[in-house]
């Protein structure tokens, strides 16, 4: 284990976030790959499932750390900004099934929201759980803001499964640059 | 009515008069993370973020503006 901690500290790299937290990765999963590789390989099955399960990991294991942060920034703006406008019963997986599907994509999180919604307002007699029910534009906004959050993270899912080269990016913006 | 308002558990009250207002932060929100898969970790986030936020509120703004001029003065003349 001392090792592993060592040889992410002498990485050199400023990030000290990015090492404890590929520390734990590997400590915990005994995904213990040589960084350099980490960075070159192009699939990344368990960087994805841990996307998924907070938006932001998966980018943090295959080590890049400050696209991680920005992620869990704006995903944490829709998501606790959905709760803030809607309530938990924003999230409610009986009346809203469709709209549940998209916001499963933004990790257990909601799953749990959804079980705090139907355990502590669905179970409420409807006098009592009229202060817990949002309705009109406020409920719609709230389930579209986490709605939105599930669907945006399938596709940081998808680039932590996959990401594109550094390098492919600034080609790419070389490219686009005019003359 | 605030006072026995528990955030992040209940609705938000007062709010449905300006629901339009609340868009605002679903757009910073995608504007966020869409920015930060799109453009490069040495790229400037902020920038980039604020940008998009804004371009995409006028776009909305302007959309509004257009429908409203469709309804109030375009359909009673046909």
């Amino acid at each position: 284990m001392s090792h592993r901690v060592l040889w992410h500290a002498a990485e050199g790299r400023q990030c000290l976030f990015r090492q404890s937290a590929a520390c734990i990765i590997d400590i915990t999963l005994m995904t213990h790959v040589n960084p350099a590789a980490r960075e070159t390989t192009s699939f990344h099955p368990l960087a994805a499932i841990l996307a998924w399960v907070l938006p932001g990991l998966g980018h943090i294991m295959i080590g890049q750390c400050v696209r991680a942060r920005r992620v869990m920034i704006g995903m944490a703006v829709l998501i606790l900004g959905g709760l803030l406008i809607g309530g938990v019963d924003a999230v409610d997986s009986k009346n809203d099934r469709l709209w549940f599907a998209a916001q499963a994509g933004a990790g257990p999180i909601v799953l749990v929201i959804d079980v705090v919604n139907q355990t502590f307002v669905g179970s409420r007699p409807i006098s009592e759980a009229a202060s817990w029910r949002s309705l009109g534009h406020v409920n719609s906004i709230g389930t579209l803001s986490i709605g939105l959050a599930g669907l945006i993270n399938v596709v940081v899912i998808l680039d932590a499964l996959k990401p594109r080269s550094v390098t492919r990016r600034h080609r790419r913006r070389a490219e686009d640059a005019p003359a | 009515m605030m006072l026995a308002w528990i955030p992040f558990l209940q609705p938000i009250p007062e709010l449905v008069s300006v629901w339009y207002l609340l868009c605002i932060p679903i757009v910073v929100g995608v504007s966020m993370v869409y920015k930060a898969i799109w453009i490069g970790e040495d790229d400037a986030w902020g920038v980039q973020t604020v940008t998009m936020s804004a371009t995409v509120i006028a776009g909305l703004v302007g959309l509004a503006i257009a429908m409203a001029i469709f309804i109030q003065w375009v359909i009673p003349l046909l």
